[in-house]
């Protein structure tokens, strides 16, 4: 199968070296391979957005019905990858090189038609968003954090089942408004991995929170140092909290690194850029997994009213 | 009473859609209280825990394993909850909106058991292997690809024919079973005449000619072009004819191949007489009365085994047919200024073909006028081309044969060396006439016509000015039902000088006349 991208990051070690991997899991359209890193490498069929550390084929195939299995030995060379023990082969010869890294060279907007687009953000979830998710957890932020009136209509309710990790959110939240570092580490370990999915639904959220510091920051000036500093503060003790998968996203969350949808939604969001572009790279981000684009878009919104609130 | 019942898959992952269509389904299910679907991670354990659905063995578990776990009457069997989310989890791939490439046939028997036909067209050396599974497990096969040992082919053959199954091929380009057209294939009507075929545009030309004439197909069986071969014996076709003469919808049976092996011949001949079906074999310049000594109508050309086969299926008079659609002044007419227009020098024949049986077809019509022909599927050796990227006197081409394929699609599928032969024989000032044809159907070139007039513009362009006259005559073998423009690739011909002719035989039998006139 001929590969039509390939992270540019994951393109550079094929260059020095070959190696091995192991299936980890399998998608219909895509599949994760273990290599002897211990690092997670995504191949995506045509149909997903192109995503750090990923190979991308030109073809909307599943892989589940190429036969693809967990544990299957995956040889990664410069030109070629191969599946052991099946006729499956991945050509990257033709494959475009694709920057994993946030896109931070765009035309800043006003704040005015910030404000604007995070207003019609708000509608949109509302409107549109996925409420099996961490959306019923939203509502008990109200009291600490203005601008949430546009996600809810009058009668929104929480799930009881969000009960007991309702008080963790609110407390994560707010040493994330207080940007102490030491709370943000311990507080962000009490509500990592909670959720159903394979991201589960609170590491989603938090990813959108991560990537709107990058690309807040730079917006506004801020020292990039800083915000890494503080998004590093909410991973810390990730390992072992979460699925893999998931800790793998919020490690590229964390330096800004995301899928092509996401980032070009931020784009669009902090530059200048038509409504209709933006409404539509909302409409592409909501539409990622089951919940999963709608949490990560509610962590974009909460994260970017909580920086745009102090400014 | 309730109890809490789990099931825990280690390192096992589903997508965030599956895991929320799987909670969702569960909790639906009748004398089920409470459930959790998810990863073990420790949040989501601590959930089960406040929901009171946490065991040990969950407890125990990893981010990375999966678990539902549920309060549930005591009549509900965690094994059932478990078929139950597995049936969602293969409905739930099937529904992908994803293209389904199963790898193995293995994996495509597991998507879609109803299946009970395999087409394999994968490298020839592999070929009879897949074949061979298939057999095994009960299936009809039809191989496309070619380069398959003949001993793999009677083998295999063998085995289909104990099994009472239907191996067409190997390298079997067309078929028509219950209405859907395989490999190279065009959309031809629903009908009472069957075919049992040993050549591919043979197969596609008498379909093409029986939908024209109003007549319809009720199975188009291919055998592969070795099946009449000593070595093979007939195996298919005579498996096909068992097929066809119990087959309620078939009313009349056609039989086609290139001239088989005399005993071979003899053999499939027998097997047809007495059948109370009405039968039509064209064995491509098989003697006619040899033929017809059993009790079958034997045709002339792949066109008047289409005529005598619609006949017989309406129940009409049977005749031969040798002639044109076209009336005698208009052919003469035809004849007439394509031969003022032309030098002195003009006089060679040359046929460059996509199909192998059209080519065939028209080297034993056309030598009737002018005599033998040079070619690279000639039999005879003495007229077998040296180097068959260069003509000799009257030749004819087929550039579906190996010497033109190695490396490259077959010219059906990729018409551009075909094309360029036709600029390169406009070069040669003795030419008087090309023949040519054009299959169009499923499979093929989506505008082998288009892909080609160029050329032939080109070619004429080139004769012009060079004092000539080429004279470009050519067939289509389509229906207007095929995925290319019939009607608009007839046009786009004509406005560039080529006569059409309604079939290959006709074609064939102009330019024999042509040809005749110049060298009298």
């Amino acid at each position: 199968m001929e590969c039509s991208h390939i992270c540019h990051g994951l393109y550079k070690r094929l260059l020095v070296e070959d190696f091995t991997g192991i299936v980890h899991s399998v998608f219909n359209s895509s599949f994760n391979v273990l290599d002897d890193n211990q690092q997670l490498i995504t191949f995506l069929n045509a149909k997903r957005p192109m995503s750090p550390n990923s190979i991308k084929i030109g073809e909307n195939v599943s892989y589940h019905s190429l036969g693809i299995k967990p544990k299957q030995t995956v040889y990664f060379s410069r030109e070629i990858v191969e599946v052991k023990d099946s006729n499956i082969k991945f050509f990257l010869k033709e494959s475009e090189l694709w920057e994993k890294g946030p896109n931070l060279s765009f035309r800043r907007d006003n704040k005015v038609n910030i404000l604007t687009k995070l207003n019609r953000m708000g509608e949109i979830l509302s409107k549109e968003g996925k409420k099996d998710g961490i959306y019923p957890l939203i509502g008990s932020l109200e009291n600490s954090l203005e601008g949430l009136e546009v996600l809810f209509d009058s009668n929104h309710t929480t799930s009881n089942r969000d009960d007991f990790i309702k008080q963790r959110f609110i407390k994560f939240i707010e040493s994330y408004i207080e940007e102490d570092l030491v709370k943000l580490s311990k507080n962000s370990v009490d509500i990592i991995g909670y959720g159903v999915g394979l991201t589960p639904s609170m590491d989603d959220f938090l990813s959108g929170i991560m990537i709107s510091r990058i690309y807040l920051s730079y917006y506004l000036g801020l020292k990039m140092v800083y915000a890494y500093k503080i998004n590093e503060a909410i991973i810390k003790e990730l390992n072992n909290k979460t699925t893999m998968v998931s800790q793998e996203l919020l490690r590229f969350s964390s330096v800004g690194e995301a899928n092509d949808y996401v980032k070009d939604l931020m784009v669009s969001f902090l530059g200048i850029s038509p409504m209709k572009v933006f409404i539509d790279n909302l409409e592409k981000v909501l539409s990622i997994g089951e919940t999963s684009g709608t949490d990560m878009l509610l962590g974009i919104y909460i994260g970017s009213r909580i920086i745009l609130n102090s400014f | 009473m309730s109890k809490v019942i789990y099931e825990i898959r280690k390192n096992t992952y589903y997508d965030s859609v599956t895991l929320m269509l799987i909670s969702k389904e569960v909790e639906k299910i009748e004398g089920v209280h409470e459930a959790l679907v998810g990863m073990g991670t420790d949040l989501n354990k601590e959930l089960a825990e406040k929901l009171n659905i946490l065991t040990d063995e969950i407890k125990e578990i990893g981010p990375n394993d999966f678990f539902i776990t549920l309060l549930a009457d005591e009549n509900v069997q965690i094994e059932d909850i478990v078929k139950e989310v597995d049936r969602m989890l293969t409905e739930k791939r099937k529904n992908s909106d994803s293209d389904y490439m199963p790898p193995t046939l293995n994996s495509a028997l597991e998507n879609q058991p109803e299946s009970n036909m395999v087409l394999i067209s994968v490298a020839g050396e592999y070929a009879a292997d897949e074949a061979r599974k298939a057999l095994e497990k009960g299936l009809h096969v039809m191989i496309f690809s070619d380069n398959v040992s003949i001993e793999d082919e009677k083998e295999l053959k063998q085995l289909a024919v104990e099994k009472g199954l239907l191996m067409m091929g190997p390298d079997c380009g067309t078929a028509i079973i219950n209405n859907v057209p395989l490999a190279f294939a065009n959309a031809i009507n629903k009908g009472n005449i069957g075919i049992v075929g040993a050549s591919g545009t043979g197969t596609q030309e008498v379909t093409v000619v029986i939908d024209k004439l109003g007549g319809g197909i009720s199975q188009a069986i291919g055998t592969g072009g070795r099946d009449l071969h000593e070595e093979v014996g007939g195996l298919m076709m005579l498996q096909g004819i068992e097929a066809l003469k119990d087959d309620p919808n078939t009313e009349v049976i056609v039989l086609i191949s290139k001239p088989p092996a005399a005993k071979i011949a003899e053999k499939i001949l027998k097997a047809v007489e007495g059948i109370k079906k009405p039968v039509v074999v064209n064995f491509i310049g098989g003697d006619k009365e040899t033929i017809e000594k059993y009790g079958v109508y034997a045709a002339t050309s792949l066109e008047d085994t289409a005529r005598k086969a619609v006949a017989l299926s309406k129940g009409m008079d049977v005749k031969d047919f040798e002639g044109f659609d076209l009336s005698d002044e208009e052919i003469e007419k035809i004849v007439k200024e394509e031969i003022e227009k032309m030098d002195k020098d003009q006089k060679y024949f040359r046929g460059l073909f996509t199909g192998g049986t059209l080519a065939e077809e028209a080297i034993q019509i056309v030598s009737k006028a002018v005599g033998p022909i040079n070619s690279n599927i000639a039999s005879n050796p003495e007229l077998k081309l040296k180097d068959v990227n260069k003509s000799e006197k009257h030749t004819c081409i087929d550039f579906g044969e190996d010497e033109f394929t190695v490396g490259k699609p077959h010219p059906m599928i990729d018409p551009s060396t075909r094309a360029e032969r036709i600029v390169q024989e406009a070069a040669d000032g003795e030419v008087a006439v090309i023949l040519m044809d054009f299959v169009l159907g499923y499979g093929g070139h989506e505008d082998p016509v288009g892909e080609t007039l160029p050329k032939i513009m080109e070619a004429k362009e080139k004769a012009e000015k060079a004092g000539k006259h080429l004279c470009i005559i050519s067939s289509i073998c389509g229906t207007e039902r095929d995925p290319q423009d019939i009607v608009e690739s007839q046009k786009r011909l004509e406005e560039a000088g080529v006569i059409v002719m309604p079939t290959n035989a006709q074609a064939a039998r102009l330019a024999g006349l042509i040809l005749k006139e110049i060298t009298n």
